[in-house]
């Protein structure tokens, strides 16, 4: 395996072998470690001194279900810390096959570039073509260019334009540009960078194949089977996908409506899981509601959602979307969800941060809450650089600042997933201090049979999670196999050890991913980071959350022991 | 005794109705009775609060049997 270097100011690049200290280091791990020791924490983010990192997990194109996720990282233009940003699709898988671990992006440049990648080495073209497009428009010529199966990473106008909110797409299975990088800003490090798209060409190159393959397949069975064995893995997410969350969210008083003002939304059935898995199989078509992101994912929580005629309008409808982009809005259409997200899709930016921001404005009385056809304009201002659309752009935070708005979700300047705090005490832990600022992904507990509503008990719990949850990122692996795998990490060390022939313990991955935190705390501190930043906006701790009747009152110094000056994450 | 269920579970929708328990039941006991696997197939709320394993349902309860999924 190997580690691409490339300078996009002089056009240039290098291979290096991965260093021994760095061979079990995969995913958010790899680019932790490189953005700690290699970007000056202090640097602009869209300057010269910030690299952009892209790394395969370690089981990243071994094929093992739903393990082909690539992470993205840099220093984070959204929060001024350090980024991680992972998704599934099938780029990552490419680009193992073609024998790198990761990418090292340098420099910066004016103009714009499309990277491809191949078994000969890297070829830099002029991307002037695929400019000022939309995604799906931009996929479709680098297909007509390079071949129907090549990988791609690419931005949007939004990462052209270097926007708080821009993200960086990569495409499904199916050749479609929908899977997303998406938080952080990371979209506008590449713009910044010139960089418009990356291709991975791997043709004529050899399959990976496991070094040890007794103990690989050996685990991969007793891994495979556990998939489909667990209910949430094998019956949940196939048949309802994260939609399924939406319902229950809703009745634990936590589902963000109107700009998180409450947790529980009067339209909730018309957009849950339910309704969009009847929606799906009524219309038929292109549709349907079960769909997997990468091959091989036996989860297959992802779904295409056909219009009325049964024609394809975007992948995936997902729990967060539906969240920031309908409740979050109130508004409680499907259809009128679905158009805002494809719209986010093929702007390429973060569905979260920028249903966030809609919903400030809202908040701010710019438009009002439900009013769809307001928030559509919203994403087509900022499709044609208008101002309005600039703003929305920036984010959460910059639509508060501007608009003199105090009622603003986010930490650390990144906007909350669908979770309102008050009522999911442990993700309120995880938003205050997680490195990443809000993110569920970074320290999930919802799932937990423990009393949400309770403050007693919740620091901890986020703690582990963000210890698993790093597991996950590292390997490459879909956090939404943690169900199924459980606390059995020997499963997932063994099939390590099979896929690359090194001796690798449960405990091995453990602290790998406590380390990982450890590399981000540090950063953030260098970048002046302080326990002041590990906290929820003031009004969550004051202002009641209606429909659970709670306030966030976890205790402050419990959580900062965790933080960025505690740092005894794990 | 009577406790109330609602089952967002999609193929356990018939346990959503009234049920008749004992005296001194847990709402483990009562999840497992309906086999149910504690902590793996559904979160569990009692009158709108997660509830631990322990906890000894009353008259009029009414359970929640939620879909244990994450989103992302
Ligand atoms: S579970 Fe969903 S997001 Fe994860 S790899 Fe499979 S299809 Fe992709």
């Amino acid at each position: 395996m190997k580690i691409l270097r490339i300078n996009m100011s002089d056009l240039t690049y290098r291979e290096e072998e991965v260093p021994a200290d760095k061979l079990l280091l995969g995913g958010r791990a790899l680019t932790s470690r490189i953005i700690k020791e290699e970007v000056p924490a202090t640097c602009h983010p869209l300057g010269p001194n910030n690299k952009l990192v892209l790394s395969n997990g370690v089981l990243t194109a071994s094929m093992a279900s739903s393990a082909e996720r690539t992470s993205l990282g840099g220093k984070s233009p959204l929060t001024g810390g350090i980024k991680e940003s992972n998704a599934g699709g099938t780029a990552g898988l490419k680009m193992g096959r073609l024998g790198l671990r990761a990418i090292i992006f340098e420099g910066i440049r004016d103009d714009f570039y499309t990277v491809y990648i191949d078994k000969d080495g890297v070829r830099f073209e002029k991307a002037d073509d695929l400019l000022g497009k939309r995604v799906s428009e931009s996929a479709q010529l680098i297909y007509e260019k390079y071949g129907k199966n090549v990988g791609l990473y690419m931005i949007g106008v939004s990462g052209e334009r270097k926007m708080n909110t821009a993200a960086m797409a990569n495409a499904d299975k199916d050749g479609s540009p929908t899977r997303f990088c998406g938080r952080g800003g990371l979209g506008a490090v590449a713009g910044a960078k010139g960089i418009k798209a990356i291709v991975f060409n791997d043709e004529g190159v050899e399959k990976n194949r496991p070094k040890n393959p007794d103990v690989y397949k050996e685990a991969l069975k007793q891994y495979s089977l556990s998939l489909r064995e667990n209910p949430g893995t094998g019956k949940l997410f196939p048949e309802l996908g994260t939609a399924a969350m939406v319902r229950s969210t809703n009745k634990l008083g936590a589902l963000p409506t109107r700009n998180f003002s409450t947790g529980s939304f009067e339209h909730y059935k018309s957009i849950s899981g339910e309704t969009l898995r009847e929606i799906i199989l009524e219309r038929g078509g292109e549709g349907t509601p079960t769909h997997n992101c990468m091959p091989g994912c036996a989860i297959r929580c992802s779904n295409i959602y056909p219009d009325k005629d049964g024609k394809a309008v975007t992948s995936p409808i997902e729990y967060e979307n539906i969240g920031l982009l309908g409740s979050n809005l109130g508004i409680g259409d499907m259809d009128q969800i679905v158009e805002l997200n494809r719209l986010c899709n093929e702007l390429a930016v973060d569905t979260i941060e920028t249903g966030a921001a809609i919903g400030v404005a809202m908040e701010a009385g710019l438009l009002e809450f439900g009013d769809f056809e307001g928030a559509r304009q919203l994403l087509l201002d900022l499709e044609a650089d208008k101002p309005m659309g600039r703003i929305i752009g920036g984010g959460a935070e910059l639509v508060g600042k501007i608009y003199g708005v105090r009622k603003v979700p986010v930490v650390k300047g990144q906007a909350m997933p669908a979770y309102d705090p008050r009522s999911i005490k442990g993700l309120g832990v995880t938003f205050a201090t997680s490195p990443q600022g809000a993110d569920h992904t970074a320290g999930q507990t919802v799932r937990a049979q423990v009393d949400h509503h309770s403050p007693e008990g919740q620091v901890k719990i986020s703690q582990k999670s963000q210890v698993v949850n790093t597991i996950y990122d590292n390997l490459g692996l879909c956090y939404f196999a943690a169900g199924a795998v459980g606390p059995n990490l020997d499963m997932l060390a063994r099939l390590i050890t099979g896929y690359i022939g090194v001796e690798v313990t449960a405990d091995d991955i453990k602290n790998m991913a406590k380390q990982t935190l450890k590399d981000e705390h540090e950063f953030n501190r260098m970048a002046g980071f302080t326990k002041a930043h590990d906290r929820l906006p003031e009004h969550f701790y004051e202002e009641e959350n209606p429909a659970s009747g709670t306030v966030f009152d976890v205790d402050q110094e419990e959580m900062e022991a965790i933080g960025v000056e505690g740092n005894h994450a794990g | 005794m009577q406790v109330k269920v609602t089952c967002m579970i999609p193929w356990r929708s018939e346990l959503t109705g009234d049920h008749q328990i004992p005296d001194g039941m847990t709402i483990r006991e009562f999840v497992e009775e309906k086999e149910i696997a504690w902590d793996q197939e559904a979160l569990v709320t009692v009158n709108d609060r997660i509830v631990q394993e322990s906890y000894v349902l009353k008259e009029g309860d009414h359970i929640y049997l939620l879909v244990p999924v994450v989103g992302g």
